[in-house]
């Protein structure tokens, strides 16, 4: 991926204007009913170029997120290689564990510092666009913008979400929460590591079914690792929750929300005092 | 995984558990390293672990947006620590200290009297015997600050405005091609640069720094939070962002980073 960090720094501004003027933020702008009406309804027209792009089919939107990224026709994106043909709208909104384990596999030289940022996932959803991988319709991502059709800011921000994340709004936590593609890769990269680090406690395939299980107790272990917890990040420490994961996961047939929680503040505790890397792992799990 | 009351020895002094012991940690970050001098002081029993193996040096780094933490231990108090590009993104955080590299075994007299009746104290392998304080593995202008060359822009003009695209708030500075060519050298462009940034301050904190005192809990939270102390400590009436009327980017720019004076590192006070 030679040009892409040129092509990050040439739309970054493009990016981050474009998510600020295409979500009407309450808490920034106030109550619709109240003020800022005039916002809201440029708000709304903006809102309304998207979907009526995402309608008109591929090349519109390729030619829709290249303006508002404020790049040209000849400016090449360099994709990650998609490895199928296609998808459905079914596996594109909730990818099974397979699909997930294929995109992780066929980009596993993709490196964390690119994977981490929203615009590089969306600079990728142009790029598959433009190829076609979406549909010749463009009627894929019509899927990504779920919500009846009076509802503007919730079909877009599901758009923006699903293709990349709404960084502005839902910071660092996007790729590992929202964007469906950002979310593949990562859990199928921690599940990697996870495997490394148990010494063959569990094997990457059943570490990332562990993960892949229920959504919110992915996205709390991301959330958590990201943000409050970050010693959790320590490869034995996430190690050890992977394996627990599994471990509750074979045990009860589920894996909740609560348990991650559990498990990552016993760690905060240790953690406070304890470097995991020099812990035995038999005392972690 | 139980958790015993064990003796712990921080550099910020907020625990009093050895008598008379003091550390200190230097930082010095720089592109994909840092240079971590630890300094122990008035603490033999901690000295003799680290001459005998028993325990080491150590730095944590710690990259929560790409979900990196690592902990490398050294025998040398000159301990350098690298890391690659790709596994991170800024900003890097750098924890220094002394961890047990096995388990040993503490006599309590070297304690104070708080743990008179300790005994012979067990510590754990991976025990943080020593703890620094978290740092930026970069200096707070470095991590406000992108330059970009903008061919568009007429010579001697830049432009500044806050950009998330790379995942956490900072400015993006678009350069005329003249400009750009100074960037790097030109104190004088960098700190005009570091003015238009902080006149966007008002409007990119906002209400949200209002937390002052609480612990920040993004990396947004946190910048805010890190620029509110360093400009505290260095103008005490200093007019933060909060008074939209009074705020003067030009004083909190050059309060951050004065003309004509060596950029220091964010641990060089």
């Amino acid at each position: 991926m030679k040009n892409i960090d040129a092509l990050l720094d040439k739309s970054g501004t493009g990016f981050t204007r474009w998510q600020e003027e295409i979500v009407f933020e309450q808490k920034k702008h106030g109550k619709p009913e109240h003020r800022n009406r005039e916002i809201l309804q440029q708000v709304r027209s903006r809102q309304r170029k998207l979907v009526s792009a995402v309608r008109r089919g591929r090349d519109a939107l390729a030619a829709y997120l290249r303006d508002v990224l404020e790049l040209h026709t000849e400016d090449e994106i360099e994709r990650l290689p998609f490895p199928r043909e296609q998808i459905t709208p079914g596996e594109f909104l909730k990818p099974p564990v397979e699909l997930e384990q294929e995109l992780g596999a066929a980009w596993e030289k993709l490196s964390p510092r690119l994977a981490s940022r929203p615009l590089f996932w969306l600079l990728c959803h142009v790029a598959w666009i433009e190829e076609g991988r979406f549909g010749e319709t463009g009627n894929l991502l019509e899927v990504a913008l779920t919500g009846t059709d009076r509802d503007h800011e919730k079909r877009t921000r599901n758009f923006l979400r699903r293709t990349g994340g709404i960084f502005v709004i839902r910071g660092n936590v996007s790729v590992f929460s929202d964007c469906i593609m950002a979310r593949a890769w990562w859990r199928w990269r921690v599940a990697g590591q996870a495997a490394q680090a148990t010494d063959g406690q569990i094997n990457r395939d059943e570490a990332h079914v562990a993960l892949h299980a229920n959504r919110p107790a992915w996205e709390e272990l991301a959330m958590l690792s990201l943000r409050r917890i970050t010693v959790i990040n320590q490869p034995r420490a996430r190690a050890a929750i992977v394996v627990r994961m599994h471990r509750r996961l074979r045990e009860t047939g589920k894996i909740q929300k609560q348990d991650v929680k559990q498990f990552a503040q016993e760690f905060a505790r240790l953690g406070l005092r304890r470097s995991f890397e020099h812990t035995p792992l038999e005392e972690l799990v | 995984m139980s958790q015993v009351p064990l003796p712990i020895l921080l550099e910020d002094g907020s625990r009093h558990d050895w008598q008379n012991a003091g550390y200190r940690a230097r930082v010095t970050a720089g592109s994909g390293r840092a240079k971590v001098e630890h300094r122990l002081e008035n603490a033999p029993t901690l000295r003799k672990l680290i001459d005998n193996g028993a325990a080491a040096w150590a730095v944590e780094l710690r990259c929560p947006k790409t979900l990196m933490a690592r902990v490398d231990t050294s025998p040398g108090q000159a301990q350098v620590v690298r890391w690659s590009r790709d596994e991170v993104d800024d900003p890097v955080y750098i924890v220094p200290g002394v961890i047990a590299l096995r388990e040993l075994f503490l006599d309590s007299s070297a304690l104070t009297p708080l743990w008179a009746d300790a005994g012979e104290l067990r510590v754990p392998p991976g025990w943080w015997l020593v703890k620094g304080d978290a740092r930026r593995a970069e200096t707070l202008t470095q991590s406000l600050l992108k330059f970009s060359r903008d061919d568009g822009l007429e010579k001697g003009c830049m432009e500044v405005a806050p950009d998330r695209g790379s995942g956490r708030l900072r400015f993006m500075v678009k350069m005329a091609p003249d400009l750009f060519e100074r960037a790097r050298s030109s104190r004088d462009v960098q700190i005009a640069a570091l003015v238009g940034a902080c006149s966007w301050f008002p409007r990119v904190f906002g209400k949200a720094s209002a937390f002052d005192d609480a612990e920040p809990i993004d990396d947004e939270g946190l910048l805010a939070h890190e620029l509110r102390h360093k400009l505290q400590r260095a103008k005490p009436d200093i007019v933060l962002w909060e008074d939209k009327d009074d705020f003067d980017p030009t004083i909190v720019a050059t309060a951050l980073e004065p003309f004509h004076s060596a950029v220091p590192t964010d641990n060089d006070e």
